[in-house]
């Protein structure tokens, strides 16, 4: 169960809507922390203990492809499960973000339903109550 | 340099529209310009197509999207939500295009961020004539068009 | 016993031996709702995306309309003692029927009207069965909370 969330996206209304779904969920985390880019992120991962992390691929200073590449190479930071939320077509970033190890994709434009059905584990809710 | 047809567009800003703001939108009834401030709205992206697409609507489209985003009534969306919600829509609408019209699978596309200014609505014809294609979204009209880059 | 729920209509029951059913829902949707605790189920078979196409016939027929209709099937749900936070909701409709189709398919429009009331409710889809061009006959049984959806001779369970 995720008792520490951390969403990373430049959209606060897109941030607004992943916490209400996860409040849909009944999932009750004991705090969700907002980044608006991945260097936000990754401070807001220095100062906190996160145990999940949504994060957006596309956002101005540095993106969540880069985010992920350093959370990987930072022993604090490798095992926090990771969720990319993102418009971005790439084939080629699918992949590399496989390799990266992250645990799930989930493309915008992406329903309450379809968000639940990605995260509800690492959530600690089940996908389809 | 590959092209991207229009339908690909209209259909992508149709499934953005429905999935994440749940509207669905129509042909318009006419093509005059809608009243009240309007925005502007671009992105661009790079690669094996370049170009950029422009999305123009009123302010008060903006603060109707962001409601439907956030489940809340229009009242409540002050004009940073609506402009955030604006590139939001438009940013899903690029990605969806280019993941939908193929271009994607003939290789990599970089997204910009999307940027953002008011739109002087007497351009609204020209806008228009360039090629757009304009839809009713829930009583306020869009129009959304594609730049071809070099 | 049969509780048959008719077009532009609402209809909940307490009783673990009803079945709450609807015949030949077309670019109508049937919303179904279970509360497991309280072993409540109601159906509402609306038309029409929004009241706000017809205020007055909305407060003459609620049910003809997404909105008004899931106000009015919470509403009777809540009196038989059904909590909406406990509600698993269940669609199935919203087919293009012959000559309504492209922008105007009424029966897509129907779906996305749902969704948003559901959304601004706070309320997840369990299952649902929409689109397609067959009309569907679907049961609600108020026992459990399953649903069959019964269209072109096939019967499966939702």
């Amino acid at each position: 169960m995720s008792r520490n969330i951390l969403i990373v996206d430049d959209s606060t209304t897109t941030r607004a809507m992943v916490r209400r779904i996860i409040t849909m969920c009944g999932a009750a985390p004991d705090n969700i922390y907002e980044a608006a880019d991945g260097a936000d992120g990754l401070a807001m991962l220095g100062q906190n203990h996160v145990d999940l992390v949504l994060a957006d691929l596309h956002m101005p200073n540095m993106g969540g492809l880069e985010m992920t590449q350093r959370m990987q190479s930072n022993p604090a930071m490798k095992n926090i499960p990771v969720v990319i939320i993102s418009a971005d077509p790439n084939l080629g970033h699918l992949e590399q973000l496989k390799l990266l190890g992250v645990r799930g994709h989930l493309s915008k434009p992406f329903t309450p339903e379809g968000f639940r059905t990605l995260v509800g584990d690492l959530l600690g809710v089940q996908a389809n109550a | 340099m590959l092209k991207i047809h229009n339908d690909h567009l209209e259909a992508s800003l149709s499934d953005a529209l429905n999935v994440m703001a749940f509207i669905s939108p129509m042909p318009p009834e006419d093509m005059a310009p809608p009243t009240g401030p309007a925005l502007r709205t671009r992105i661009d992206f790079e690669g094996v197509t370049t170009g950029s697409l422009e999305l123009v609507c009123p302010l008060a489209f903006g603060a109707m999207l962001a409601a439907n985003l956030l489940g809340t009534e229009p009242e409540a969306s002050d004009n940073n939500a609506s402009g955030d919600a604006l590139r939001e829509l438009l940013n899903v609408t690029c990605g969806t295009m280019l993941r939908n019209s193929g271009a994607t699978q003939r290789g990599a596309i970089e997204m910009g961020v999307p940027t953002q200014e008011s739109f002087d609505i007497s351009n609204w014809n020209t806008f228009i004539e360039s090629d757009a294609v304009v839809v009713d979204a829930d009583g306020c009209k869009l129009a959304i068009r594609m730049i071809d880059g070099i | 016993m049969n509780i048959t729920v008719n077009v532009s209509d609402v209809r909940v029951s307490a009783n673990s031996e009803d079945v709450i059913v609807t015949y030949a829902l077309g670019s109508c949707i049937g919303v179904c709702l279970f509360d497991p605790l309280a072993g409540v189920a109601g159906m509402l078979h609306y038309q029409l995306p929004t009241s706000t196409m017809d205020a007055a016939r909305a407060i003459e027929r609620p049910a003809m309309f997404a909105d008004t209709g899931m106000a009015l099937l919470l509403q009777q749900m809540e009196s038989l003692g059904a909590l909406k936070q406990r509600l698993h909701v269940k669609l199935a409709g919203g087919a293009a029927m012959l000559g309504d189709s492209g922008s105007f398919n009424i029966g897509k429009r129907n779906h996305t009207a749902i969704r948003k009331i559901l959304w601004q409710h706070g309320m997840f889809i369990k299952s649902e069965d929409v689109g397609g061009n067959a009309p569907r006959t679907i049961y609600l049984t108020v026992a459990d909370g399953v649903l069959t959806i019964k269209s072109g001779g096939i019967a499966k369970a939702a």
